[in-house]
């Protein structure tokens, strides 16, 4: 039966998986900008945050008519829920990549020990994880939402032993220290990139089997806690 | 927007012209009626008519006593007629299964209705007067005192004539309780005697009244019935007689007596008497007696009917 | 954890030859409000008044399994129904008030039971008006018709005179699906109210009502009994896809 909120609701996925597809380019943009130290393409990155910010506003827009005019339950809710979970996500992740290109123009020209750090494994893992990220929550695969979950730890590592590195650096010369510190700031954005991604596949377990997942993943709590005061 | 003109609805003008002019012809029709037995017979209403007794074979006089004659065997034909039927629509609508047999018995009483009323009279005289009466004179002894036309004869006939109208009547007003309102009871815990006679029946009262007054009507009209059933055209005296307890006596209407009765009194001065011209303004004087007799009979149920549908809240 | 009030087992409805209920099993708890709801002809309506044996006034009614109230089958040869329908109460869709006062509505059922006593009826009255919240609004039309007062005002004079018989289980079928969304507010609200002392049972076919009024709700289609479960799990998580359906509106 065609019901009045499918229409709201196709609505809001296309404009949520426009916004995927805007944050993952802008992330790839962002990235090889650095790579390729291409300024032109930094600053490409930075202008289109604007329309990031734009369809973040519609998409909160279109839920709170949703919640407003009619009043989903079970999975429609949990989806809209999480809809505006992952705008939030993909927004922080956009805000991540225009930073990232705000770098570039910064310091220009890559330091020489710029091969020294792990940034290159980095950029490749992040990558992956925010494509996974995004796929599994169109397709509702939770295989591939559990990996990404899984790969954060990788992240997390490489982050370490860039601060290790980087110090190390540091330590080598004066003249070091500021290009060193702004690589050192792109590599906790970069951890944090994927954070968002987990978070975003955390989501995929709410919608599908209204399993929260957050925080602990280990532990699997029901939807209906026994916390919420029953009986 | 387009809005048209107003067009002229021909078939139904028509329509509405064809019913007033039945409306304003049936009007006509019972004024006339009407108006030609008032005119007829106002002349000749007077205190002596209405309380005196015919003199001289009904040319001069009054009808005194047919008037008590009516009232006194109407007031039977309700006592008779009105519980019983009233009881029988209670047991067939709320208590009696649909089987084949309550099915004859409804169609019979429907049937009933459409019986010839002379029909109704051989059945008095045949049942009533030579079998009931007969027999109740025979165990108690008392000669010949039921078993001969009486008050109480003509009362029983007449009650079984107007009985389908009663049933039928609160048939309807106790299928017009809703549904909902004796579930409410039961729902409260009530059984089944409880709701109708706490709910069902006073709700129906109103409908109960109204076949009351139906039966009124038809029972102080009626001639053929009572032809042989006790009705007479002269008695010396009125059906009372004295009950005492002791030095104390009231008078009583004594239902093993004749009477005589302004329906047919009517029918015997019109056809038999003597001097029929005579008498037509006494014809005509008799018959507007009768028609406003059977209102004032009426009068109470009336009354109480419309007290009973303002507390219902139906007024 | 609440008691449980109402136990049903296997329980099969037949009018005639067609068969209306299939073996519906469930535990009511006490001093909760319990909902049923479904589509239209699911049966919800017919299992509500098995609980008071409402059925038995209807012709050609089987009914086959059991119904323990407070361990009572009420379905025993030997049990009282016209006691029975004085503990479980009932309040019907539209208001089936008597033509008569609001006192005499309200008196009607006690009266039926034996009490007598003018001053305990005045108490009865002021008693149920006030738990149905209409007291204020009747205490000085106690005389007038009671079909005078608006429709919600007489659906909640209805609850006062279920309540007049001092029920443990109040039964509603849909009772405020003929009144004004204020209306219903009030009512309830007042059935929030009440489940403090007495068991709930209320069908409905707004869903959103049963989410808002409900501890836990019964979801019937085509006789059977889906799923039942706390009302919470139903609207945010359902185990059975055809109540995700229905709650969903993708069906109903």
């Amino acid at each position: 039966m065609e019901r009045l909120l499918d229409e709201h609701i196709e609505k809001l996925k296309t404009r949520v998986i426009k916004m995927c597809s805007l944050v993952d380019e802008q992330v790839q943009s962002a990235i090889k900008a650095v790579e390729d130290e291409d300024l032109e393409l930094a600053k490409q990155v930075i202008e289109k945050d604007n329309k990031v910010d734009k369809y973040d506003n519609k998409i909160d827009k279109i839920c709170q008519r949703i919640f407003a005019l009619t009043q989903p339950v079970a999975m429609d809710l949990r989806l809209i829920m999480s809809s505006l979970t992952i705008n939030n996500n993909l927004e922080r992740i956009g805000d991540i990549a225009v930073n990232i290109a705000e770098y570039t123009l910064m310091i220009q020209k890559q330091p020489s020990f710029f091969h020294q750090t792990k940034l290159e494994e980095m950029f490749k893992v992040t990558k992956q994880m925010l494509k996974d990220s995004i796929d599994s929550y169109i397709s509702g695969n939770e295989a591939l939402a559990k990996s990404v979950i899984e790969e954060d730890d990788a992240l997390d590592k490489l982050n370490f032993d860039n601060h290790k590195i980087l110090i190390d650096i540091m330590k080598q010369s004066p003249d070091n220290i500021e290009p060193a510190v702004a690589l050192l700031v792109m590599s906790r954005q970069l951890e944090r990139l994927g954070d968002h991604c987990t978070n975003i596949a955390e989501d995929v377990f709410f919608i599908v089997e209204a399993r929260l997942v957050k925080h602990k993943y280990e532990k699997f709590l029901f939807a209906d806690d026994k916390e919420d005061n029953e009986d | 927007m387009e809005l048209k003109k107003r067009k002229k609805d021909f078939s139904g003008f028509i329509s509405l012209g064809i019913v007033r002019l039945m409306f304003f012809f049936l009007a006509f029709i019972l004024i006339l009626l009407l108006g030609k037995i008032f005119i007829e017979g106002i002349g000749v209403i007077s205190l002596e008519f209405l309380i005196d007794e015919p003199r001289n074979n009904m040319t001069e006089g009054g009808i005194g006593p047919a008037i008590f004659g009516t009232v006194a065997v109407t007031l039977f034909m309700v006592l008779f007629a009105v519980p019983l039927g009233v009881f029988s629509a209670i047991y067939l609508n709320e208590y009696a299964k649909d089987t084949f047999f309550t099915r004859i018995i409804r169609t019979s009483i429907n049937n009933l209705a459409g019986v010839p009323s002379i029909v109704f009279g051989l059945f008095g005289l045949g049942f009533f007067i030579l079998f009931v009466g007969k027999n109740l004179d025979e165990v108690f002894e008392t000669g010949l005192l039921f078993g001969q036309p009486a008050l109480l004869w003509a009362s029983a006939t007449l009650a079984v004539l107007v009985l389908p109208i009663v049933i039928v009547s609160t048939l309807e007003a106790l299928n017009s309780v809703p549904k909902s309102h004796r579930d409410a009871s039961y729902g409260l815990g009530a059984t089944k005697w409880q709701t109708i006679k706490n709910v069902v029946v006073p709700q129906a009262r109103p409908g109960i009244l109204t076949g009351t007054i139906l039966a009124i009507s038809r029972g102080a009209g009626e001639t053929a019935p009572i032809l042989f059933l006790g009705a007479a055209f002269f008695l010396p005296n009125l059906p009372i007689a004295d009950l005492c307890i002791g030095d104390y006596c009231i008078p009583m209407i004594n239902p093993t007596e004749q009477f005589m009765y302004l329906a047919y009194h009517i029918f015997i001065m019109a056809t038999q008497s003597s001097n029929p011209t005579e008498t037509l303004p006494l014809q005509y004087g008799s018959t507007l007696v009768l028609i406003v007799l059977t209102f004032l009979l009426n009068i109470t149920a009336i009354i109480f009917r419309y007290r009973f549908r303002k507390s219902l809240g139906r007024l | 954890m609440k008691e449980t009030k109402i136990s049903v087992k296997d329980l099969n409805l037949y009018y005639g030859e067609k068969q209306a209920l299939r073996n519906i099993t469930l535990d009511i708890p006490e001093k909760r409000v319990t909902a049923f709801i479904g589509p239209s002809g699911c049966g919800k309506s017919t299992f509500l008044r098995v609980l008071n044996r409402m059925n038995d006034l209807i012709d050609h009614v089987k009914i086959e399994g059991e119904v323990f109230i407070d361990g009572v089958n009420i379905y025993d040869k030997s049990l009282d129904v016209v006691n029975l329908r004085k503990n479980v109460g009932m309040v019907f869709q539209k208001s089936n008030l008597f033509p008569k006062t609001i006192y005499e509505n309200i008196v009607y059922g006690p009266k039926i039971n034996g009490i007598r006593d003018k001053k305990l009826l005045d108490e009865i009255v002021e008693k149920t008006l006030n738990q149905a919240a209409i007291w204020n609004e009747a205490k000085d039309r106690l005389n007038e018709n009671a079909l005078s007062l608006s429709g919600g005002q007489q659906q909640r004079l209805c609850i006062a005179r279920a309540l007049a018989v001092e029920p443990e289980i109040i039964l509603m079928d849909e009772p405020a699906s003929a009144l004004d969304p204020l209306s219903t507010a009030k009512i309830e609200e007042l059935i929030h109210d009440l489940k403090k002392q007495y068991t709930i049972v209320i069908v409905t076919h707004n869903m959103q009502q049963a989410a808002r009024v409900s501890d836990q709700t019964a979801f019937f289609y085509l006789g059977e009994l889906i799923e039942f479960d706390r009302t919470t799990k139903i609207f945010t998580n359902p185990s059975m896809k055809q109540t995700e359906d229905y709650v969903t509106g993708r069906f109903g």
